[in-house]
């Protein structure tokens, strides 16, 4: 998996939309690069812990600025659409094993992912 | 994108008996996950309340990150959208300045009220367990 759908809000515990993107406000483009400052923020980049359209912005890792754990979301039912290094487009459902949601998120754990895997 | 490595923690689950295997298969902390327990705490350094920290509750083995702000009285509540609370079981915990949005910050702020060993899951000694019905903890951090 090379990129991955964020494109539902979250919620805060009193159920208001909280924007758990990880741009963070900043588009597409911005990040990558270490900074003047020296802060060495990168954007658009996650760290997968939160299973598929987990949406509560309490979750570790998910605010601040910026939160590394910002979760996969999306607003179509059962799950994401991802972008996989091959140029194949596979929808993930959030019922999507853990362990192969890792996987499929790590490239070099030597892991075989299961066929029909979605 | 890559997995966080995380250490495979023991997280024992309460009332084991009580609670289908076809639960604990569907994975952990996900909206149709286990019912939720009221878990309210306060968090201390050496016996004095530490307030605007934020308090980890974290079981690797079944995917569920919990996070809460403690208020200027130290205490917190933990609440979700999805449901307040935790389900029953071990957490590990880990404490951590309450996060910032401030964009011009360079420097995560010292905290001696929150000694570096309690902020990563290799080292921080805390857990709590959540039983069924209300949970209330006292997280107690000491140090020099």
């Amino acid at each position: 998996m090379m990129v991955g759908e964020q494109s539902n809000f979250l919620k805060t515990a009193a159920g208001v939309n909280w924007d758990g993107r990880s741009d963070c406000s900043h588009s597409l483009m911005m990040g990558g690069t270490r900074e003047s400052s020296g802060s060495g923020r990168i954007f658009n980049t996650t760290v997968v812990v939160h299973p598929i359209n987990f949406r509560d912005a309490n979750g570790l890792g998910i605010q601040g600025n910026c939160g590394p754990n910002r979760p996969l979301t999306s607003t179509h039912p059962g799950g994401i659409n991802a972008l996989f290094i091959d140029g194949s487009v596979h929808f993930l459902s959030e019922s999507l094993a853990m362990d192969t949601l890792f996987n499929l998120a790590d490239r070099d754990d030597g892991n075989i992912i299961p066929s029909g895997f979605q | 994108m890559m997995r966080r490595l995380s250490r495979d923690l023991p997280c024992v689950l309460l009332a084991l008996a009580l609670i289908p295997a076809s639960t604990l298969l569907t994975g952990c902390g996900r909206h149709s996950g286990p019912p939720r327990q009221p878990v309210v705490g306060t968090l201390t350094f050496n016996g004095t309340p530490v307030p605007d920290a934020q308090v980890a509750f974290q079981c690797p083995e079944r995917h569920i990150y919990f996070t809460a702000i403690t208020d200027q009285q130290g205490q917190l509540e933990v609440r979700a959208a999805s449901g307040d609370g935790l389900p029953a079981g071990t957490y590990q915990v880990t404490v951590h300045p309450a996060p910032s949005d401030d964009e011009e910050a360079t420097q995560v702020p010292l905290r001696p009220d929150i000694p570096q060993k309690y902020r990563a899951t290799s080292t921080s000694d805390l857990t709590v367990t959540v039983d069924e019905g209300a949970n209330a903890f006292v997280v107690a951090m000491t140090g020099p």
